[in-house]
């Protein structure tokens, strides 16, 4: 055996250039199929990651998917806010533990912000049950203060005592600045890889103020409220977007969201946000299995050129097969030294797949962890990564087999009586 | 590529048919969803303790959805809730989990609670709306280890049920599964 891992080795040396070029375009299909897996999967735990610790999230009635995009993570628009009355009644329930409010709408340069309360720094968890912490600064405590998200501040260069303005909406209009009331930055989170990471969090008492000399989505004209005027308006809350609750006892989930979707005064939803998760990878389930459909064609691509090369090189290696077998190899000499090619360069094909993806992991890691809060860490291969490489091993050698057992055919003296 | 992946699911989700995600639990107020076919089990699994809730419209069980009016429907409807007080017939558990029935309640608006027997609860109430009935089953099972499979039975007993939403919680995790008459099984982490 290890004669003929010898001669295979040097058999493969002397075609080098054709053989590299094969197992380069496994590595390749085989770093694709492996990238793909690894963000299907990073991208599902990063979702469940921001809200690891809420039970239940609270919401106006729609669909609980939509729910859970929006309030959580921010994408797509809420159709309609609750009332503080319906939020403060709802969460009397004395099976609730915490709850944080969200009010969404305003915008700081392009990055959502969350009118909130303290509870937020104190219950809100992410990753494992992490909770937030401070970089620097401490939670907003006075009207005009604003946290911000490691992400916000590292992008937008922001350092504690910064004066920011909220725009009105997503920001786009030049009119729509809350120019007038300048915040004062007084914390900045850690990094949490979570649409927390995106935020700027004031009060909700702030996102009253703001709004109190507004009416309809713009300034009232002729009306300015100073900001040391408005504090002796009533600031607090009218409506909020959402809320995520927690409870005493996690079992008691069901008995809670009945009672606040059977709430008679207003239509509210409350949203197990695991099950919405569970629904929302069903409807995605069908992309990802296309995206991972079309990296194993790529794979078989891969493979069907090392089938090919192996074979058109059987007409070069007539002469060599020939000798070896005059010197003594039988057939199954062949066969083994031809399927033993094949595996080699899909095994090696399979690692350098895997120093790939880790190479890109390595390089593009941070960036997709700033940008999409997408955690590809340079991790072990997972259970579900191993059995893809078994697959495409086991495929390799199969498909290995055919030009083999070609090769096996041929008469002992093919390749040493010269063709005219 | 999340973000566009998740473009591509908002847009799905958005625009999956309303009944799809229409299974707010309600029952004192507005109309809860009714498809033929369909329903829903909420499972709360407490370490040994697993508490079971089944709501399917009537049709799926019984093939009517009105009060019984002949001897056959009554006779239907007793049969019925009798199957569903057999400790199989709703869930059975790996045997290493050792669970046992303890306790199962039929409510319906439409059935009188004589042919349900062992139903103390009075008619829920507001379930009847436009010519639909529902019954919601309530069961708990007392385990000795707690359960890593559940096998919901139902599928075998009643020809009707084609799809189950199965919404789960634990200590430690909530999960939504799909259930069907092929794939009648539930492995818990």
């Amino acid at each position: 055996m290890n004669a003929l891992f010898g001669l295979a080795l040097k058999s493969a040396w002397n075609r080098r250039l054709t053989l590299g070029l094969t197992l380069l375009s496994i590595a390749l299909a085989v770093t694709l199929l492996l990238g793909v897996e690894r963000t299907r999967v990073a991208a599902r735990a990063s979702f469940s990651q921001s809200v690891s610790g809420a039970d239940l999230v609270l919401g106006a009635r729609t669909s609980p998917v939509q729910l859970m995009l929006y309030s959580v993570f921010r994408m797509g628009g809420a159709t309609n806010n609750i009332g503080w009355d319906s939020y403060q009644a709802v969460i009397r329930h004395p099976a609730v533990a915490w709850s944080i409010p969200i009010a969404l709408g305003d915008s700081h340069r392009g990055f959502p912000v969350i009118g909130t309360d303290a509870a937020y720094f104190e219950h809100f968890r992410h990753g494992r049950g992490r909770s937030l912490s401070f970089a620097q600064g401490r939670p907003f405590d006075g009207l005009f203060e604003a946290v911000l998200g490691a992400e916000v501040a590292r992008r937008l260069g922001y350092r504690l005592d910064q004066a920011i303005t909220l725009s009105h909406g997503s920001g786009e209009l030049k009119q729509s600045e809350h120019g007038d009331k300048p915040f004062t930055v007084v914390g900045i989170l850690a990094p949490t890889g979570t649409p927390v990471d995106h935020s700027v969090h004031v009060s909700l008492e702030a996102i009253e103020a703001i709004h109190l000399d507004w009416q309809g989505g713009a300034p009232m004209p002729g009306v300015q409220i100073s900001p040391e005027q408005v504090r002796k308006f009533d600031l607090s809350p009218k409506t909020i977007t959402a809320a995520l609750i927690g409870l005493k006892q996690r079992t008691a989930v069901f008995k809670v969201q009945r009672h606040i979707n059977s709430y008679p005064k207003e239509p509210l939803l409350a949203v197990l946000p695991g099950v919405a998760l569970d629904e929302l990878w069903r409807v995605v389930a069908m992309v990802e299995q296309a995206l991972l459909g079309i990296s194993v064609l790529v794979v078989a691509v891969g493979l069907a050129g090392l089938v090919a090369v192996i074979l058109a090189s059987l007409n070069e290696r007539r002469r060599e097969l020939a000798v070896l077998r005059s010197v003594g190899a039988g057939p199954r000499h062949i066969l083994a030294l031809l399927a033993l090619e094949g595996a080699s360069i899909t095994l090696a094909g399979l690692g350098l797949g895997l120093l790939l993806l880790n190479l890109a992991a390595w390089l593009a890691g941070p960036t997709l962890e700033a940008r999409l809060g997408l955690t590809l860490a340079l991790q072990e291969v997972s259970p579900a990564e191993l059995k893809l490489l078994g697959a495409v091993f086991l495929t390799g050698v199969l498909a290995s087999l055919l030009p083999a057992a070609l090769a096996y055919r041929q008469a002992l003296t093919d390749g040493l009586t010269p063709r005219l | 590529m999340k973000k566009s992946l998740l473009a591509t699911a908002l847009f799905l989700a958005t625009t999956a048919p309303a009944w799809a995600h229409e299974h707010g639990h309600d029952h004192s107020q507005g109309h809860a969803a009714h498809v033929h076919g369909q329903a829903t089990l909420l499972l709360v699994v407490d370490k040994g303790l697993v508490q079971a809730t089944l709501e399917s419209p009537l049709d799926n069980l019984l093939g009517f959805e009105h009060a019984p009016r002949t001897d056959k429907e009554r006779q239907a409807v007793r049969q019925m809730a009798k199957a569903l007080q057999t400790p199989d017939t709703l869930l059975s558990f790996d045997p290493q989990a050792g669970c046992k029935l303890e306790r199962t309640q039929l409510n319906s608006a439409v059935l009188p609670a004589s042919l349900l027997q062992g139903n103390q609860a009075a008619p829920a109430a507001g379930a009847a709306d436009a010519g639909h009935g529902d019954l919601e089953v309530e069961a708990s099972y007392q385990c000795q280890n707690p359960p890593r499979t559940i096998d919901v039975r139902l599928f075998k007993h009643f020809k009707g049920l084609q799809r189950l939403n199965v919404e789960i919680v634990s200590e430690k995790e909530q999960a939504a599964r799909q259930l069907n008459p092929a794939q009648p099984r539930i492995k818990l982490d």
